[in-house]
C-alpha cells in the first residue's frame, strides 16, 4: 500500500464533504449542541473550570451523534453507485481506501473541533482559562474523536445504505461512548475490586474523563489507539469480505 | 507500508470464514490488548494539572517509601453528592485520583477504598464512627458526607472530617501528615505556655484554646498538647518542646523553669509580640515586673526590640488606611529571598506578620544563631509607642525608611548558659521532684524566637475562619501555620511531614459571578447613593427621635418632620428593592445574551467562516487552473 494511494483516497473523500455541504450542516449541529448542552445541561455557569472540563466532558456524547452523519455515506455511496470496483481498478488496496476514508472523516471532525475554539475564546473573555491545558484537551478530544470515527467508519463498511450505516454507527458510538461499564459493574458488584478495575480499563467514558482531568496516562491513550486500529482493521476486512 | 492483518486474513476470508467470527476475533484481541496495556502501563501518566495536583511531592514519596505500616484510607462519599452538588462531586473524584497515587507509591502498604454512604445504613454508621462530619447541602434539606479516614493496623483512626474544595491546595499536605502521624510511634508532647490560656481559665486553660485555632491545628498536626502552668518551677518530664506564646507578665519562676529546661537540652519556641508588654507597661495597665523573657534572650546573645516596629514597603500587604489604599508597611508579607534556606523554612513561600518587632543578636560561644526570615532591603521602622494614635498623616511623619534587613525569626542552637546563678527554689520537697539546677547546658538545646505572635492568629492564615467548622475547613492564605508545624517538627525531631502548599496558578471566576458583578455594577452608583441617603436619613431620624423624647409635648412641626422622614425612608427602601429587582433582571439579560451569542451567533459565524474559507480556496484553485490552461 503506497502512501500516495492513501492520499488519493483521502483527498477524494475530504473534498466530497466540502462539496456536498454536509460538513457545514454537521458543523452547525455540532456547535449548537456543544454550546447549548454546555450552558443548559452542565453546571457551567456555577463551575467554570480553568481546563474547560465541562465542554470536553460533553464531547463523546455529542460526537457520537454527529460523526455517524459524516460517515454514513462513506461506503454506502460506493456500494450504491458501484464505484467501489472502479476505485479498486486503480492500484489501490482495501487498507489504503479504508485508512484514506477514515483520515478524511477524522480531519473533518478535527476542523469541526477547531471551529469550537470560538466558544472557548468567547468564554475566555469573561474568565481566565488554562491555555496549555485546554490545548492539550483539544488534542486528546481529537484522539478520542478518531476512535469514534474509526468505529463509525467500520460500521458504515458493513452497510449498503446510508440510513442503515447512520443508525448502526450511532448505536455503536453511543453504546461505546456514553455507557460506563466500570460504574455498572461497581454498582452491581461493589466488592470485586479487580473486576471493577478491569472493566474500568474498557470504559470509554472513564478513560476520556481521566485524560481531560489532567491524568494523561499511557493506558488511556493506548485504549483509544487500540480502538482506532481495531475498528480500521474490521472496516477494511468488511470491505474486503464484501468484495470477495 | 501495509496493513498486514488484512493481507494475512485474505486467504481466510477467501475460504468463506464468516466475517462475524473474524470481527469477534479482532474484538477479543483488542480487548486483550487493552487489558494488557492497562496492566503493564498502570501508573504511567503525565500530570497535566497546573498545580500538579495528581502528583505527590518529594517529601510525601520519601515518607511513603520509608514508612512500613499498613494503612487503610477510606474516602466517604454520600451517594446524593453526584446529583445534588456537582462541584463537590468533582472534587471527590480528584481526591479519589490522588488517593490512587498514594496507593501506587505506598509499596502496597497504603490501601484505599471508596465508601458510598447511604442514609440509615451501616456505611453511615461507619462514617460517623470514623469521625466524618455530616453537613447540609445548599438547599438545607439533606445531610451528606464527604470525608476521609485513615486507619493503621492497630485500629488507630485519624480523620479529615470534611473535605472542602477551597482546601484543595492543602490536600496532599493533610493526607501525608496524617499518614506520617500513624506511621510514627509515639505522639510528641508539646507544652503550651501562654497568659492567654491562663487568664481565660486557670483550671482548664486549654478549653480556651477553642478560640485559638492554631492550638487545634497543632493538635491535628500530631502533637499531644499539654497546658503548662506559669507558676510551676519546672517543665514537667516528657515534654518534647515548649511553645511560649505571647509572653506577658510571666512569673519569674516560669522564666526559671524555661531556663533550666533549656539547660537540660530542652527545645523552646517563643512567639513574642511588640504589644505584649511594651504597651501595657507604658499605660501601667498591668502591674508588676516585666516577664524577664528579654533577659533570657539577652543571655543567649539576642535582644528583642519590641520598642520598634519594623515595616517593609516592598514586602507588605495592601489595605485601606484612613481612606488611602496603600501598601501598609507593618502588614508584612515575607517571601522569596527573605526566607532562609533551612529545613524549617524549606517549602515555606509566604509568611504574614502584623506589627512585628525585630531581633538584634551577637555571637555567643557554643551557640549557633540562624536567621530564619527577615524583612527585605526596603525596610523602615517606627517607634511602637507611636501606634497609640496612628493615622495616615502620623504614619508618614513617624515611619522612616532605614533600608536595613531586620531579622524577624531566629533559631539559636547549642549549649546555653543559665541566666540564674543559683536555684530559685530551695524547698526540699519541690527540689526533690525536679532535675538538679544546672549553670550550663548538659545537652544541646534549641531556642526559636519569632518577632510577632500574630503569626498564629487565625486572621493571618485562615481565609475561611468565619466558618469555624474545624481544622480541615481552614482554607489557608499564608504559610504561617505550616511554619509553626515545621519549626516544632524540627525542634522535636519528629518524623512528620509538612508538604509545601501548592500554589494556585489560576484564579478563575465562575461565569455566574462575573455576570452578577457586571449586573451589580450597572446599578452600583444608584445603589450607593440610595444607601448613603438612607443611612443619613436614618441618623437624622434617630436624632429627631431623641429630640422628641426630650420634650414633654412634641410640636406638630416635629411630628410632621418625623413623618416626612419616615415617608422618605420608605421611598428609599422601595428604591433599593427596585434596584435589586433591576439587577436580577440585568443578570438574566446578560445570561440570555451570552447564551444567544454562544448557541446561535457563534456557530453560525463559525460555519460561515468555514464556508467562506472553502469558497476562497476554490477560487484560488480555479485561478491557478486557468493560469495553467493559459
Amino acid at each position: 500500500m503506497a502512501f500516495k494511494d492513501l492520499l488519493t483516497c483521502f483527498e477524494k473523500d475530504f473534498k466530497f464533504y466540502f462539496q456536498s455541504n454536509l460538513v457545514y450542516l454537521a458543523m452547525l449541529i455540532y456547535l449548537m449542541l456543544s454550546a447549548g448542552l454546555l450552558l443548559y445541561a452542565s453546571d457551567f455557569y456555577l463551575n467554570t473550570t480553568a481546563n474547560f472540563y465541562q465542554f470536553f466532558k460533553l464531547q463523546p456524547g455529542i460526537l457520537a451523534m454527529v460523526i455517524p452523519v459524516l460517515t454514513m455515506r462513506l461506503w454506502a455511496d460506493e456500494y450504491k453507485y458501484n464505484t467501489l470496483e472502479i476505485l479498486f481498478t486503480q492500484p489501490i488496496n482495501t487498507a489504503a481506501a479504508a485508512i484514506g476514508k477514515f483520515l478524511a472523516v477524522w480531519l473533518v471532525v478535527g476542523i469541526m473541533l477547531l471551529s469550537s475554539v470560538g466558544i472557548w475564546l468567547f468564554v475566555g473573555l469573561f474568565t481566565s482559562t488554562d491555555v496549555s491545558w485546554v490545548l492539550v484537551n483539544y488534542g486528546l478530544t481529537f484522539l478520542m474523536a478518531g476512535s469514534l470515527c474509526a468505529v463509525s467508519a467500520a460500521a458504515a463498511a458493513f452497510c449498503y445504505s446510508a440510513p442503515a450505516a447512520f443508525l448502526s454507527a450511532t448505536m455503536l458510538c453511543v453504546l461505546l461512548s456514553v455507557t460506563g461499564f466500570g460504574s455498572w459493574i461497581e454498582e452491581i458488584l461493589p466488592d470485586s475490586t479487580r473486576l471493577i478495575k478491569l472493566t474500568q480499563a474498557f470504559d470509554f467514558e472513564q478513560q476520556f474523563d481521566e485524560l481531560i482531568s489532567g491524568k494523561v496516562s499511557l493506558s488511556s491513550i493506548a485504549y483509544f489507539v487500540i480502538i482506532m486500529a481495531t475498528a480500521l482493521w474490521t472496516g477494511a476486512a468488511a470491505v474486503e469480505y464484501k468484495r470477495s | 507500508m501495509s496493513i498486514k492483518g488484512v493481507d494475512i486474513l485474505k486467504p481466510c476470508l477467501g475460504k468463506n470464514i464468516k466475517i462475524g467470527y473474524f470481527v469477534l476475533g479482532i474484538v477479543v484481541l483488542s480487548l486483550a490488548s487493552i487489558a494488557g496495556v492497562s496492566l503493564v502501563a498502570d501508573g504511567l501518566y503525565f500530570d497535566m494539572t497546573p498545580e500538579k495536583s495528581l502528583s505527590l511531592s518529594e517529601e510525601t514519596v520519601n515518607m511513603l517509601q520509608k514508612q512500613d505500616k499498613a494503612i487503610v484510607i477510606r474516602l466517604f462519599i454520600s451517594e446524593k453528592l453526584a446529583k445534588k452538588n456537582p462541584e463537590l462531586n468533582m472534587y471527590a473524584k480528584d481526591v479519589s485520583r490522588l488517593l490512587g497515587t498514594y496507593h501506587k507509591e505506598g509499596k502496597g502498604l497504603i490501601k484505599t477504598a471508596v465508601v458510598e454512604v447511604e442514609p440509615f445504613s451501616s456505611s453511615q454508621a461507619e462514617a460517623e464512627k470514623a469521625g466524618i462530619q455530616k453537613f447540609a447541602l445548599s438547599d438545607g434539606r439533606e445531610n451528606v458526607y464527604l470525608g476521609m479516614s485513615l486507619t493503621d493496623e492497630r485500629g488507630r483512626t485519624l480523620a479529615i472530617p470534611r473535605l472542602i474544595p477551597e482546601r484543595r491546595d492543602e490536600l496532599e499536605s493533610d493526607i501525608s501528615r496524617l499518614i506520617s502521624i500513624l506511621a510514627a510511634g509515639r505522639q510528641p508532647r508539646l507544652g503550651v505556655l501562654s497568659p492567654y490560656f491562663r487568664a481565660a481559665n486557670e483550671k482548664d486553660p486549654l478549653r480556651y484554646a477553642e478560640n485559638m485555632p492554631f492550638v487545634n491545628e497543632l493538635s491535628a498536626g500530631g502533637y499531644e498538647i499539654v497546658s503548662l502552668s506559669s507558676s510551676a518551677p519546672a517543665i514537667p518530664e516528657g515534654i518534647d518542646a515548649v511553645l511560649l506564646f505571647y509572653p506577658l507578665n510571666l512569673d519569674r519562676i516560669a522564666v526559671y523553669a524555661l531556663d533550666q529546661y533549656l539547660m537540660w537540652g530542652g527545645k523552646i519556641m517563643i512567639m513574642l509580640d511588640t504589644f505584649a508588654e511594651e504597651r501595657f507597661r507604658d499605660k501601667e495597665k498591668y502591674i508588676g515586673y516585666r516577664s524577664g523573657i528579654q533577659q533570657l534572650l539577652n543571655n543567649s546573645g539576642v535582644t528583642y526590640r519590641e520598642d520598634i516596629l519594623v515595616g517593609d514597603n516592598a514586602n507588605s500587604r495592601t489595605r485601606i488606611f484612613d481612606e488611602h489604599y496603600i501598601k501598609y508597611p507593618f502588614w508584612l508579607k515575607i517571601s522569596g529571598d527573605n526566607i532562609a534556606d533551612h529545613p524549617i523554612t524549606r517549602g515555606i513561600n509566604e509568611l504574614y506578620l502584623n506589627y512585628s518587632g525585630f531581633f538584634e543578636y551577637v555571637s555567643k560561644e557554643n551557640l549557633e544563631t540562624t536567621v530564619l526570615f527577615s524583612t527585605g532591603a526596603d525596610s523602615g521602622a517606627m517607634l511602637t509607642e507611636k501606634t497609640a494614635d496612628l493615622n495616615y498623616d502620623n504614619l508618614l511623619k513617624n515611619y522612616a525608611l532605614t533600608n536595613k534587613k531586620y531579622p524577624l525569626a531566629l533559631l539559636i542552637e547549642g549549649n546555653f548558659s543559665s541566666l540564674f546563678d543559683q536555684p530559685l527554689v530551695w524547698e526540699q520537697s519541690i527540689l526533690s521532684s525536679m532535675s538538679p539546677f544546672l549553670k550550663s547546658s548538659a545537652d544541646k538545646g534549641a531556642l526559636l524566637v519569632v518577632g510577632d505572635s500574630d503569626m498564629a492568629g487565625a486572621f493571618l492564615w485562615d481565609a475561611g475562619r468565619d466558618k469555624k467548622h474545624g481544622v480541615y475547613d481552614a482554607a489557608t492564605i499564608s504559610d504561617n501555620i505550616r511554619f509553626m508545624l515545621k519549626a516544632l517538627d524540627y525542634l522535636m525531631q519528629s518524623n512528620y511531614v509538612s508538604v509545601s502548599r501548592k500554589e494556585k496558578r489560576f484564579e478563575h471566576k465562575n461565569l455566574s459571578e462575573v455576570f452578577s458583578a457586571l449586573a451589580a455594577d450597572s446599578y452600583g452608583d444608584q445603589k450607593k447613593q440610595i444607601t448613603s441617603d438612607l443611612i443619613e436619613i436614618r441618623q437624622k431620624m434617630v436624632a429627631a427621635g431623641e429630640r422628641l423624647q426630650a420634650v414633654p409635648l412634641p410640636s406638630i412641626k416635629q411630628i410632621k418632620e418625623i413623618e416626612e422622614m419616615q415617608r422618605k425612608i420608605t421611598e428609599l427602601e422601595e428604591g433599593l428593592r427596585r434596584i435589586e429587582y433591576l439587577t436580577e433582571e440585568k443578570y438574566q439579560d446578560y445570561l440570555f445574551m451570552f447564551a444567544l451569542l454562544m448557541v446561535v451567533l457563534l456557530p453560525v459565524l463559525s460555519v460561515a467562516a468555514a464556508r467562506i474559507g472553502y469558497f476562497c480556496y476554490n477560487r484560488y484553485i480555479q485561478r491557478k487552473a486557468k493560469e495553467f490552461v493559459k
